[in-house]
């Protein structure tokens, strides 16, 4: 009988159509994201503003049409995607170390220190970080990777939390006691006896994070607060669809990108939702 | 259970000064400081930038300047806009009642179609419907709400011209030009057609957790004893469902709309902007840009405020829908 988190997933993933085919769409996306160089039709900064250039609806030339500076639209969610993506798995990264090591902590020592972190995590909690974001994203004018360290610090507390439940039930195993007991020293317990009992929890969160980051850092763009230019993400090319009058022009300049963004972030929640139907039948609502 | 109450209240104001302290911080170490707006500007001198400076007591130490802060605000002063001079309290004042109005008719428009979605999910469990709400509610929860918002401002302002593309209401409406007999329709649907857009715009994220949430919380209800009880003793379903269960099912839900009420006002200043919606939101974003520290300072209290009642509310419509809960010790 094999076992293991790989043969679950494997498994699961062979009966879940939906979080399979959300994986190789994902796949897809990385692919072109990577090698955008090769799949790029056009140079994505190249700005042409003679009348017959600009505002393009699709053609042969240029997939997606062209936007309000005369740009290849096709080309530029290519290279979008690299920058949306990047600031993704990074703001997921940082997301997970401080929240798995605030839970950790909080988890693990329990008691009064317990309670204190909880607070603090609760009136972060009921604080609108979105608010957070724009002003630091509005006044360090960040790029990508600030970007990334912004939402991250603003959005661990969830992860925190998490944590910090199944450690608080965990330690109580005998195995905890067990290494105790050997003189193991806290930290060693954390990380080497704690940590991976709760990797698939970790990692079904993370896929989570990855969808999240992804809304919140083109919602950021499209709002004027995100990559700022040259740099450019699937958030800030629909930024400029804000005036109606650009709108009604050259609606695809805003659809395209729009649904890139919502298809990765599906796939990313499906996904999510397919590891976890794999590891953990128990969140699983019947 | 008074004795409850009072530590509640005592835990929201040390949450309400935790967050202004670290809100003030932040603002205060971000770079550039409140006068950097004008370092871009050739007419204004280094000179003029100082003396802008000590007129709004900016030159004062930042610890210094938040005690003086706290204590206005204290007593009901958020201090003077930097941009309008004008008291940041009437400028929230003036546009709070928008937001709130945004968001009560969201509210309203997320439970009726998120309540009974999760009910029938639940009663009709892996039903095609079943299936199909489930994965609605995963596109709501992955739908950029400003590309949503977008798409709906092409179809149903450009395309179909029905509703109109932003705003809250038209400037000229005067509803005196109708027949009396119609007035109240008429005043209803020019708020209405405003509204629409918006309003489901930023529901969408709730309907799809909140309709989860139910369809999990009543099945959860359904498998208990009483419910298994009322039926052996031949209480039709639909009274089952709808009397015995519903309640108890809901409560759980109310807690999570109490916890979602941050992720709301987050909504909504997202919302606002793509409708141009004159509301606390956009009003944020512009003082966002313009580093009017005092507004954005404002701001985030009074959301806080209003996040924080919204927990305790919550907590009492808790206690209420389920008397079992007891708070003692």
């Amino acid at each position: 009988m094999k076992s293991g988190l790989l043969y679950d997933f494997w498994r699961a993933f062979h009966k879940n159509r939906l979080a399979a085919l959300a994986g190789v769409i994902l796949l897809a996306i990385f692919f072109l994201a990577i090698f955008a160089p090769v799949f790029a039709t056009h140079n994505p900064t190249y700005i042409r503003l003679e009348q017959e250039q600009i505002k393009l609806p699709p053609t042969a030339a240029h997939f997606i049409g062209t936007d309000n500076l005369g740009r290849d639209i096709w080309s530029r969610m290519l290279f979008g995607a690299r920058i949306s993506l990047l600031v993704g798995f990074l703001t997921m990264i940082i997301t997970v170390i401080i929240g798995v090591a605030y839970g950790a902590v909080s988890g693990y020592y329990g008691g009064k220190l317990d309670f204190m972190m909880m607070c603090f995590v609760d009136i972060l909690l009921s604080l609108p970080t979105i608010f957070l974001v724009i002003i630091l994203a509005a006044f360090f004018k960040p790029d990508f990777f600030g970007i990334a360290a912004i939402i991250g610090m603003t959005s661990w507390m969830r992860t925190a939390r998490l944590v910090r439940g199944q450690f608080l039930s965990l330690k109580e195993e005998e195995f905890v006691m067990a290494a105790r007991a050997l003189g193991y020293s806290n930290c060693r317990i954390i990380f080497v006896h704690l940590l991976p009992n709760v990797r698939a929890l970790i990692i079904i969160n993370a896929t989570l994070l990855i969808a999240q980051a992804v809304l919140l850092e083109s919602a950021l763009s499209f709002l004027g607060f995100g990559v700022q230019p040259p740099q450019f993400s699937w958030g800030s090319m629909l930024s400029s669809a804000q005036y109606i009058v650009f709108l009604k022009e050259a609606p695809w300049t805003a659809f395209f990108p729009g649904l890139a963004i919502f298809i990765t972030v599906l796939c990313f929640n499906f996904f999510g939702e397919g590891l976890r139907d794999a590891w953990d039948p128990k969140l699983k609502n019947y | 259970m008074g004795n409850r109450y009072l530590r509640r209240l005592a835990t929201l104001f040390f949450s309400l000064f935790v967050i202004s302290l670290l809100s003030f911080a932040l603002i205060e170490f971000s770079p550039g400081g409140a006068m950097a707006r004008y370092v871009e500007n050739p007419n204004i001198s280094q000179a003029d930038r100082t003396r802008m400076a000590e007129r709004f007591g900016l030159d004062r130490p930042a610890p210094l300047r938040y005690f003086i802060w706290l204590r206005n605000t204290v007593q009901g002063d958020l201090g003077t806009s930097f941009m309008t001079g004008r008291p940041v309290l009437t400028e929230i004042l003036e546009r709070l009642p928008a937001t709130l109005k945004l968001m009560t008719f969201s509210f309203f428009i997320s439970i009726i179609v998120a309540i009974p979605i999760g009910i029938y999910s639940a009663t009709h469990r892996h039903s095609l419907f079943d299936h199909l709400a489930a994965t609605g509610s995963f596109l709501g929860l992955s739908l950029p709400s400003f590309w949503f918002g977008l798409l709906m401002i092409y179809i149903f302002a450009i395309w179909l011209n029905w509703l109109p593309s932003g705003g809250m209401i038209t400037p000229w409406f005067d509803p005196s030009a109708y027949p009396l007999l119609i007035r109240p329709f008429v005043i209803f649907w020019e708020h209405t057609r405003y509204l629409l857009m918006p309003a489901i715009v930023l529901s969408l994220s709730n309907i799809g957790s909140w309709s989860r949430y139910m369809r999990s919380s009543m099945l959860d209800v359904i498998s208990q004893n009483y419910i298994q009880t009322a039926r052996a003793n031949g209480v039709p379903e639909r009274k089952v469902v709808y009397k015995h269960a519903l309640r108890n099912a809901l409560t759980p839900l109310v807690t999570l709309m109490g916890l979602d009420l941050p992720g709301f006002f987050a909504g909504a200043v997202v919302t606002e902007q793509i409708f141009a919606w004159p509301g606390m939101g956009r009003l944020f974003i512009s003082a966002a840009g313009n580093r009017d520290y005092q507004v954005l300072m404002g701001i985030i209290m009074i959301t806080a405020v209003l996040v924080l009642l919204g927990n305790l509310l919550a907590d009492l419509m808790y206690r209420f829908l389920d008397p079992r809960v007891n708070y003692e010790g």
